[in-house]
């Protein structure tokens, strides 16, 4: 992939390339520490860790205009985090604090920032896959000419809703890009025994859709095909379907080895051969200074950046406060003027 | 003034909210033929682009609602029949109603859906004839039950200003009737009850299309004065219109259409039965659909629903 990569590189522009790379390293890093955070006991909830799958979600989201708008799941972080999301806010959420982006309410699985464009995380499987769709129906209500990408796991795709909506975009010519990240697992269950059929990329065209599977470790392959595929939706050509094959090192979430420690879905050698041979961090920071574009100075000094923001990142999350019991009613609704709404737990 | 019918109030009412609120829009199955009578010349008047056929796909097009409402719209989405709310229960459940307090305020979820709904419309058996509004009310979905021509018309206004998810039922059997409407449309806010009849010997809480039979049996009845309240908005509820007609006459009945096990007649009558207690001369009565699956025969849905001689019974059951 190294090899291959160098001849993508060609005369690409630079700041792109380092941007690229310093994306999916402050991803990795993000999880890394996150992951610290939850064996440290400072965050409540679980979290899914998105390592090994940071080219999909910079070379999907290097690709869009800020305009343009993602849904994204519960293995979101890469994916808001790509599209311009505060880190410290990430962090703090994840450590259900006042500053976290949704001030402690969300935690990891249901991060979002309208004003980015980012509709959400999602806890369930599936479900943010309409609400890019009917994002690109409300632009087409307005006449303007933004793009919208859905991404979800391999396990969405044999969700009902995936497919209504699939439906949907395709008869209204909706510009919406389907990113169907495989990364072969739902939880323990592997793609080949829950997937009927040839392919995943099938489903996308038995809606007529363009569809087409490509590598999701290479960032250049996935930034060039879903580049293509938002020219082709912003045209007013429809919907675009693109399968990344991917893995993810980690567990399906961050209480799972302790619960199946002594019985695992995947082999080792499994996990090892995607780590060593096609990490996608790895091979291309490799070929980024193969091909003399960034010399390897460059991207230590990122590297150290990177540290030193997400260290900061921990404190703020570690040592923040936690907002009060008290505020859990506020925002359940718009008008909470009505008397005895919402209902108190006593009365 | 003018003599209206309760489908053509709906009618008047999509045509009034499309033109004021520029960022609303119609999606249902077959809203531009109007199948349900409701929809009639919207799409001549608003284009395909703000009434919109989608295909049979309940869950996949209240998603794209959810989005469109991500957005800044304000869709309502027309349901056919009653039980389609069930197909769609997730993006209700999880996506519409939650979203707003899940990411602490960043978004408004206006969604409005509406549902032509049924006690019974008539032998159209157990998976076209319910009142979804308790598993609603349950999830903390705002719901809204008008009960006549003017009531449709305000509420329905209101359900669309309103900056949460809003569903507001049709009940089948009312929508035949007429009244006269006011010219302007009328400003009816959410959460407010309304008293249909005054009494002073019992408070029957009517829902629906009970709010009818409660006032036919309250006319016919010699010698009780009955009250009859509408709560017209089933969450939020007007507790205090209801609580202030029970001080008043000291027993109550509550009617409803829907299931009885933890129906919204169950919640009403507790909160009468917790607020209310020491006005109450004897106990709370309620009077809903029994709790089995409405039957496509007829003898049997009659024997299953509401109706006026047991509605009676209840009032002459408290009343001594």
């Amino acid at each position: 992939m190294e090899k291959q990569l160098v001849s993508q590189i060609g005369d690409r522009d630079e700041d792109l390339l380092v941007e690229m790379y310093r994306q999916m390293k402050q991803i990795r890093e993000f999880e890394i520490a996150a992951g610290e955070l939850v064996r440290a006991g400072e965050i409540p909830g679980p979290i899914h860790p998105y390592i090994g799958q940071e080219a999909i979600a910079v070379g999907t989201c290097t690709a869009l205009d800020d305009e343009d708008i993602i849904g994204s799941t519960h293995r979101g972080h890469g994916h808001v985090l790509a599209k311009g999301a505060d880190l410290d806010g990430m962090m703090a959420e994840l450590t259900a604090r006042e500053a976290g982006l949704n001030r402690g309410r969300g935690g990891s699985m249901h991060m979002v920032d309208f004003s980015l464009g980012i509709f959400g995380c999602n806890a369930i499987v599936g479900a943010s896959v309409p609400h890019v769709a009917g994002g690109m129906l409300s632009g087409r209500i307005d006449g303007d000419d933004r793009v919208g990408v859905s991404f979800f796991g391999e396990g969405a795709i044999n969700q009902g809703v995936v497919h209504e909506t699939m439906n949907m975009a395709a008869i209204w010519d909706l510009p919406v890009i389907f990113v169907c990240e495989n990364n072969k697992y739902a939880v323990s269950t592997d793609v080949e025994y829950a997937a009927a059929g040839d392919s995943l990329a099938s489903r996308g065209e038995a809606y007529g859709i363009e569809s087409r599977t490509i590598t999701g470790q290479n960032v250049l392959t996935v930034h060039e095909t879903i580049s293509e595929a938002v020219d082709d939706a912003r045209a007013g050509e429809g919907p675009q379907f693109v399968e990344c094959e991917t893995y993810r090192y980690k567990g399906h979430f961050s209480g799972e080895e302790a619960i199946l420690s002594d019985r695992s879905y995947r082999s080792d050698e499994e996990i090892r051969d995607w780590k060593e041979n096609r990490d996608p961090i790895e091979t291309f920071g490799e070929a980024l200074v193969e091909s003399g574009r960034v010399d390897a100075e460059t991207l230590r000094e990122i590297d150290d950046e990177i540290d030193e923001e997400v260290s900061s990142a921990v404190d703020l999350a570690t040592e923040s406060d936690l907002p009060s019991g008290d505020r859990a009613p506020e925002n359940a609704y718009a008008d909470q003027e009505y008397p005895a709404f919402p209902a108190p737990k006593y009365r | 003034m003018s003599d209206t019918s309760y489908v053509g109030a709906i009618v008047e009412s999509y045509h009034e909210v499309l033109a004021e609120f520029p960022e609303a829009f119609v999606m249902g199955e077959d809203v531009r033929l109007a199948l349900m009578g409701t929809t009639h010349d919207l799409v001549d008047e608003y284009g395909e682009d703000r009434v919109v056929d989608v295909p049979i796909s309940e869950q996949g097009f209240h998603g794209l609602a959810v989005g469109a409402a991500m957005d800044g719209k304000r869709p309502i989405v027309e349901h056919q029949i009653n039980t389609m709310s069930y197909l769609a229960m997730d993006q209700l459940a999880n996506n519409a109603q939650r979203l707003r307090h899940m990411t602490d305020g960043q978004v408004s979820i206006p969604i409005t859906i509406t549902i032509p709904s049924a006690g019974a419309p008539g032998s159209a058996s157990a998976q076209h004839s319910d009142y979804t509004y308790p598993v609603l009310m349950h999830l903390g979905v705002k719901v809204v039950v008008p009960t006549t021509p003017t009531d449709v018309k305000g509420l329905l206004h209101s359900a669309v200003a309103e900056d949460d998810p809003v569903v507001v039922y049709w009940p089948a059997k009312l929508q035949s009737t007429r009244e006269e409407v006011p010219e302007e449309t009328p400003e009816i806010p959410l959460g407010e009850a309304d008293v249909k009849r005054e009494g002073d010997d019992v408070t029957v809480v009517a829902v629906g299309e009970t709010v009818r039979m409660a006032r036919s049996v309250a006319d016919d009845l010699d010698g009780v004065s009955v009250e009859v309240v509408d709560p017209r908005t089933l969450l939020p509820l007007d507790e205090q219109t209801i609580f202030e007609s029970v001080e008043k006459t000291g027993r109550a009945v509550v009617v409803d259409g829907g299931y009885r096990t933890c129906g919204a007649a169950a919640e009403i009558a507790s909160r009468i039965s917790n607020e209310a207690f020491w006005s109450l001369d004897a106990p709370v009565k309620r009077v809903t659909r029994a709790d089995v699956p409405i039957s496509y025969s007829p003898p049997e849905e009659e024997y299953t629903l509401p109706d006026e001689e047991t509605i009676s019974r209840a009032i002459s059951d408290v009343v001594p």
